[in-house]
């Protein structure tokens, strides 16, 4: 360890990173000597530099031994030449850069003058590496206490971000003519003050303008559309108002001048605004959207088509539907009057002229009665069929109680024939279609009580319970809505699984005619009641056991 | 029992036959004039407004006039509306007989398939319009079972 007191020298009295390493090094090892030897030239230079906050470096003797201060630490970096050059002969300290600087050196310590260079690129090792280092600097030459040019005084400061930042500012330029052009987009600066504006080529061409750097802003409205001109001028006129934000967006058509070739484009601009809230730009781009527009144009054409043929085709449903109601009720009513004379002059037969037919006429003669019967039932299952299409009468709110007292009493003959037993447990009230409702509980227990079971006592079971749609998801009903649950179960024949959708179709029997009768119309009607009334059925039955249908009406 | 005065209109010769038969077989004492339109028996009906039936048995689906028209008219003349008018139809429509009875019918007969109703309820239907001559029943009366 030197002695401190040794380097306190006034020249090296200015405090700093650089002064105190230059104070505490071991000179004597160095070129230019111990400190206590140095020329007053010297001292007075080191002082300077030492002292300046400008970035300065320092080559001095026979060696160029290097000098440097704080304000030039930066450029060497971390993991850098800072702080072992200092001291060290300028060829042993700049290796990489020695071929450049050299000769710039030797034309100053030879009497050349004074050097400058501006952003000149001087790779250095730095940061653990070679970096790109841009610079501008002076190389400026210093005497010693002779007069003899010893040494070179380097002012300097690194310019790599100046230099950095104006290559980026071209790239972005670059960037955005690319994607002008990738993106087909014409651009316009429109400077209100002189109603003047600049434009790329694109618009240039596309508006048929002289390819003149200012243009007249009424020569690129004359290009405008007439139709489109007012609210062209308009919009850019609302533009120019501060309160507005300043946003111009709008299509157009333009008409080449010459071509007279006819362009949609859609203008995008925003204004910018002085202190006094005058519009002093308006720029942005064009994009031409013309294929666009002849395709929506197109599309709309399409759509309306469309419409129209689909109102056209609902009203031909709803007359094709109106018509086959009318038929079914029309036909099913005319067919009821010779039937029902056929059957009053076979029962005149069987009353007046019974004892002139023998016992064959006789078998024959009921079985056509039967016939007649059974096409009684059809005809009246039919109308009751037809007559569920409409929507006769008003819904009304009902308790399904009094419905179901009402169908029991109906019934009541055929209940009791088969000791039946119809119990009801709570009943919801609901708005419905009250004779609608009683067809369907009438329907329902006639069937049950057609499929009882002959080894057991018909128990009937009509129960009705209020669920939310959200709490059955597997039956696709609506899940903000609460619905009645109907439950109509018996302990009857039953049915095979398989068979709980087809029971509901129109004509399907499961049983033949001699066995049970049944015209395969009531439970189709139930079906079209429930879906009357938006609500759905589901059937399920085991074959010995019984049947259960469940119906959701929307309360 | 003097003779009861019956008006039968209906265009069917069948229909007007079974009644025929059905009257005969009752011995009912009536004599029943039929005739096959509405236009038939308006005629009838305002040509001897002295000689009015007691009781006017009315198909609804008849040519040239229906029966529904024939029962408004009625109604609105001052001089027949007193008439017993007694449906006499195939149809089972409950709006139908709901109007009709709105309309100031007596009775409402759908036509039965056995011959054996047919009488009985045309023998109900004559008592009962006896009976009750020149008033509507309830409404839960208005259609004669057989």
């Amino acid at each position: 360890m030197k002695d401190p007191q040794k380097n306190t020298y006034e020249f090296l009295s200015v405090s700093g990173e650089m002064a105190e390493l230059t104070r505490i090094k071991d000179w004597s090892k160095t070129a230019v000597g111990a400190i206590e030897n140095w020329q007053q030239s010297l001292r007075t230079l080191v002082g300077i530099v030492l002292s300046s906050r400008f970035p300065m470096f320092l080559w001095w003797g026979t060696e160029l031994t290097c000098f440097y201060n704080d304000a030039y630490r930066p450029s060497l970096g971390q993991n850098g030449k800072h702080p072992s050059i200092l001291g060290m002969p300028a060829e042993e300290a700049w290796p990489e850069i020695w071929p450049i600087i050299k000769p710039l050196i030797d034309q100053v310590l030879s009497g050349g003058g004074a050097t400058w260079s501006e952003d000149q690129l001087i790779p250095i090792f730095r940061n653990g590496k070679i970096e790109d280092v841009y610079w501008t600097f002076s190389y400026s030459p210093v005497s010693d206490d002779n007069g003899a040019i010893t040494g070179v005084l380097v002012t300097c400061t690194e310019t790599t971000d100046k230099v950095n930042a104006v290559k980026n500012l071209e790239e972005s330029n670059n960037q955005l003519a690319f994607a002008l052009e990738a993106a087909e987009l014409a651009t316009f600066d429109y400077n209100p003050i002189t109603n003047k504006f600049i434009s790329n080529q694109r618009l240039k061409d596309w508006f048929g303008l002289p390819h003149v750097e200012q243009i007249e802003l009424m020569h690129a409205i004359n290009v405008i559309a007439e139709s489109d001109r007012q609210k062209v001028t308009e919009a850019i006129r609302q533009s120019m108002d501060y309160n507005s934000g300043g946003k111009y967006e709008i299509d157009y058509t333009i008409i080449h001048p010459v071509s007279k070739r006819k362009m949609v484009v859609h203008a995008k601009a925003q204004a910018s605004f002085n202190e006094d809230k005058i519009a002093y730009r308006l720029n942005g781009t064009l994009q031409d959207i013309t294929e666009q527009k002849l395709f929506e144009r197109e599309l709309e054409k399409q759509v309306r088509e469309r419409t129209r043929q689909l109102a056209e085709n609902n009203l031909e449903l709803a007359k094709i539907n109106k018509e086959l109601q009318s038929f079914a009720y029309i036909s099913s009513h005319d067919l009821q009057e010779p039937l029902r004379k056929i059957q009053t002059f076979a029962s005149r037969i069987m009353e007046s002229e019974n004892e002139h037919l023998s016992e064959k006429g006789k078998d024959l003669f009921m079985r056509m009665q039967k016939s007649a019967e059974r096409m009684q039932s059809l005809i009246d299952d039919l109308l009751a069929y037809s007559r569920t299409h409409t929507h006769e009468g008003d819904l009304k709110l009902v308790n399904l109680r009094t419905i179901i007292e009402q169908v029991k009493q109906d019934l009541q003959e055929e209940i009791q024939k088969i000791h039946a037993t119809v119990t009801t447990g709570e009943m919801c009230e609901i708005n419905v279609i009250p004779f609608q409702l009683q067809q369907l509980f009438s329907n329902l227990i006639s069937n049950s009580l057609k499929f009882a079971n002959p080894e057991k006592i018909l128990q009937i079971t009509i129960n009705t319970e209020q669920v939310k749609g959200s709490q059955l998801p597997n039956l696709n009903l609506d899940d903000g809505t609460t619905y009645c649950h109907i439950t109509v179960a018996d302990n009857g024949i039953g049915f095979e699984s398989q068979y709980n959708e087809q029971i509901f179709e129109l004509f399907q029997r499961l049983h033949g005619k001699n066995q049970y009768r049944g015209t395969g119309i009531g439970l189709a009607i139930v079906k079209r009641i429930t879906e009357n009334h938006n609500g759905i059925i589901i059937a399920s039955g085991e074959p010995g056991k019984g049947a259960t249908f469940n119906i959701y009406l929307p309360l | 029992m003097v003779d009861y005065n019956i008006v039968l209109a209906d265009d069917d010769d069948d229909d007007c036959m079974f009644f025929k038969d059905a009257l005969d077989e009752l011995s009912v004492p009536a004599c029943v004039n039929t005739v096959s339109n509405g236009v038939e028996l308006m005629q009838l009906l305002e040509c001897q407004p002295s000689d009015l039936p007691d009781v006017i048995f009315l198909d609804l689906n008849m040519p040239r006039k229906t029966g529904f028209d024939c029962l408004k008219e009625i109604k609105q003349n001052e001089q027949l509306k007193q008439l017993n008018v007694i449906i006499y139809s195939t149809s089972s429509n409950q709006d139908m007989i709901d109007l009709l009875y709105n309309n100031g019918a007596q009775f409402y007969i759908r036509k039965p398939a056995a011959f054996a109703d047919l009488k009985s309820v045309i023998h109900k239907a004559i008592l009962l319009s006896r009976q009750s001559r020149f008033t509507q029943p309830l409404k839960d009366n208005f259609v004669v079972q057989p």
